[in-house]
């Protein structure tokens, strides 16, 4: 029994642990990537635990949903320390961690133009390659709804990084 | 020129992917994490209880028999120490936003408790410690497997501490948590044998032609040419991949290896060894040795793999001591079922809250009756000294306005009949005496709809011996 459970978590986490890894790399500012490791072990224990849990077919968006929970954490937790131990500039309001890694000028004035949840959905699309239904699991919404979300969030972005392209 | 899309892509910061270090190490150690090891599993703190006496007389005069005339069983307590969110949020029913996050609740509902025994019992309660001194903890292992770790442990992160070896040998590591050390030792053969060089090319020594004495003379023979160099060593091989896991299950361990398996566990510190099991996968054995507490199944183990020689590949396992801290009375089986929902609601905190949940559809509190009007003022005094009239009363005051109706959406029940149960051992963290083993009830069953398999945990102390009252911070769904 324990065995099998072992056999399906190694398989799932050769699966997912790049995908995973990839996710929260790509997000883990202010944190730096040492971290990154220690993160990915949160999510894999989680995984381990709730395994029964996890969607066959889909362990990959299923475990995206839980780093973006384990990284927004760390986040909070360092932050907090942050605060308390006033050794760093906090973050500029509104800069979020994709915004601190994008070098092109253009795409990162028109992704910190948009509101939090569409920076998340269009980045899960187009650095994480995940489907709309996908996207929908990571979020706890319908399919329908996040097809709808990306959509739009895309032609915002678009817009917004037309409009300063002109300006 | 790039489109918009193409820019944003391109932007992507890891576009080459990610590879861990020490992805094994992470796995091992993610699959031998307790669940209660988490942050929504908080520490315990142990306090004094002025209340046992309201126990079951019956019972509790068993247990204090067991313990000693006199003695009153401490509270298990559990103490949040870091709340996420507020409670109040999940107030808010089955879709509670905390954060910009939605919290999503389970609601499950069970039958089958009637199948299960109603026979009260009593079980040991557990402190585990482990040593602290984790490379020498680690060097005894080695030992204790007959293996060698060729260097000095160095501190390698927050969670481990690695020993690295070159060459042919083995590696290690160790970390505590759950009142254990959790060991795990690996060889680390060197690279295969690289290829031989390619053989140098045979080169002849140029001999200047002979001057011909005469025509028909015939030059000299050239010398042999000496033989080439050897060709440069060729590149170690790398380590093939593993194979896949073969489609047998595990089955009962026996044989030499599981001899040798139940030895190790013996000289690593005489534990109880449960029913080993073994699961052979393109010629390597791993045998996995469950680690008893009291006789029921605990959330230890150790797991040893050889090679198709025999030789050990790979082990890992637990470290730990423990100590009966007190003999506590233990709830049925069937009365256990009732604590599903509130104990996974004040630890997992992904069942549908009952206190919030009881509160949903209730009628809002009448209004309070109208205070009543003020009286009227009195009469002016006659002028030839007649009594004036009397002040009239004054206006009743309005009916208050009766509260609106609290509307709730429950999440739909998930009836999931429960099949079995079983005894076991699992670690919590003690705020005061570290970390404790406590007889858990494991049930299992099937959801009705759906037909897939569920368990949970219970830990069937009586509810006067166990207190959450400060562990109620409840976390998102999502983060699991």
């Amino acid at each position: 029994m324990r065995a099998q459970r072992e056999r399906r978590f190694r398989a799932v986490a050769d699966e997912a642990t790049p995908a995973i890894g990839a996710y929260l790399k790509r997000r883990i500012y202010p944190l730096s990537y040492s971290d990154v490791d220690d993160l990915v072990e949160e999510v894999l224990i989680i995984a381990w635990r709730r395994l029964d849990d996890i969607p066959a077919g889909a362990e990959v968006p299923w475990l995206i949903g839980v780093s973006r929970n384990v990284l927004r954490n760390a986040h909070r937790k360092f932050r907090r320390g942050e605060v308390v131990a006033a050794r760093m500039t906090p973050a500029p309001h509104g800069s979020s961690a994709e915004d601190n890694v994008i070098a092109d000028e253009g795409v990162r004035a028109a992704l910190e133009s948009l509101s939090d949840d569409d920076r998340d959905i269009i980045l899960l699309h187009a650095w994480d390659g995940r489907s709309a239904e996908d996207i929908a699991l990571i979020l706890g919404v319908t399919s329908n709804a996040a097809a709808v979300r990306l959509s739009r969030a895309q032609d915002r972005f678009r817009k917004n990084f037309s409009s300063i392209s002109l300006d | 020129m790039k489109s918009i899309d193409e820019r944003l892509a391109d932007s992507n910061p890891v576009a080459q992917g990610y590879v861990p270090a020490n992805y094994d190490e992470m796995i091992t150690r993610a699959m031998h994490h307790s669940r209660h090891a988490d942050a929504a599993w908080k520490t315990f703190r142990l306090r004094m209880a002025g209340s046992v006496a309201a126990a079951s007389a019956l019972t509790v005069l068993g247990v204090t028999a067991l313990n000693g005339a006199g003695s009153a069983l401490p509270v298990l307590g559990f103490s949040a120490t870091s709340a996420q969110v507020p409670r109040s949020s999940a107030l808010n029913g089955s879709g509670g936003a905390v954060g910009g996050m939605m919290i999503r609740y389970m609601n499950y509902s069970f039958t089958g408790a009637d199948k299960f025994s109603a026979a009260v019992g009593s079980e040991p309660v557990y402190t585990i410690s482990a040593p602290s001194d984790l490379a020498t903890t680690l060097s005894t292992v080695a030992r204790a497997l007959g293996v060698t770790l060729a260097t000095t442990a160095t501190a390698a992160g927050n969670l481990s501490t690695n020993y690295g070896v070159s060459g042919k040998g083995y590696s290690g590591s160790i970390d505590s948590g759950n009142g254990a050390d959790y060991w795990n030792i690996y060889s680390t053969p060197s690279g295969t044998t690289g290829v031989s060089g390619a053989s140098g090319a045979v080169v002849g020594t140029a001999v200047p032609p002979t001057t011909s004495t005469s025509p028909s003379a015939t030059g000299a023979t050239g010398v042999t040419g000496v033989t080439g160099a050897s060709g440069a060593t060729g590149v170690s091989g790398v380590t093939g991949s593993s194979g896949a896991a073969g489609a047998t299950g595990p089955v009962a361990a026996t044989g030499s290896l599981a001899a040798q398996a139940l030895g190790f566990v013996q000289a690593l510190g005489n534990y109880t060894a449960g029913d080993a099991t073994q699961d052979v996968s393109n010629g390597v054995t791993t045998i996995n040795v469950p680690l008893l507490v009291n006789g029921y199944p605990s959330d230890m183990s150790d797991s040893f793999t050889f090679n198709s020689d025999g030789s050990l590949q790979s082990a890992s396992g637990n470290i730990f001591e423990l100590k009966v801290m007190a003999i506590y009375p233990l709830i049925s089986q069937s009365a256990g079922v009732d604590q599903i929902i509130p104990q996974e609601n004040q630890f997992d905190h992904w069942m549908a809250p009952l206190a919030s949940f009881s509160r949903a559809a209730s009628t809002g509190a009448t209004g309070a009756t109208g205070a009543t009007g003020p009286s009227g003022a009195s009469g002016a005094t006659g002028v030839t000294g007649v009594n004036g009239p009397s002040g009239s009363s004054g206006a009743t005051g309005v009916s208050g306005v009766t509260g609106a109706t609290t509307t709730t959406t429950l999440p739909a029940p998930t009836v999931v009949n429960l099949t079995t149960v079983t005894i076991g051992y699992s670690s919590y963290d003690m705020k005061s005496n570290g970390w404790m083993e406590l007889p858990n009830y494991d049930y299992a069953g099937t959801v009705v709809k759906g037909g897939h398999q569920v368990s949970f945990t219970v830990v069937p102390l009586p509810s006067q011996y166990l207190d959450f009252a400060t562990n109620n911070n409840p976390i998102p769904m999502g983060a699991r």
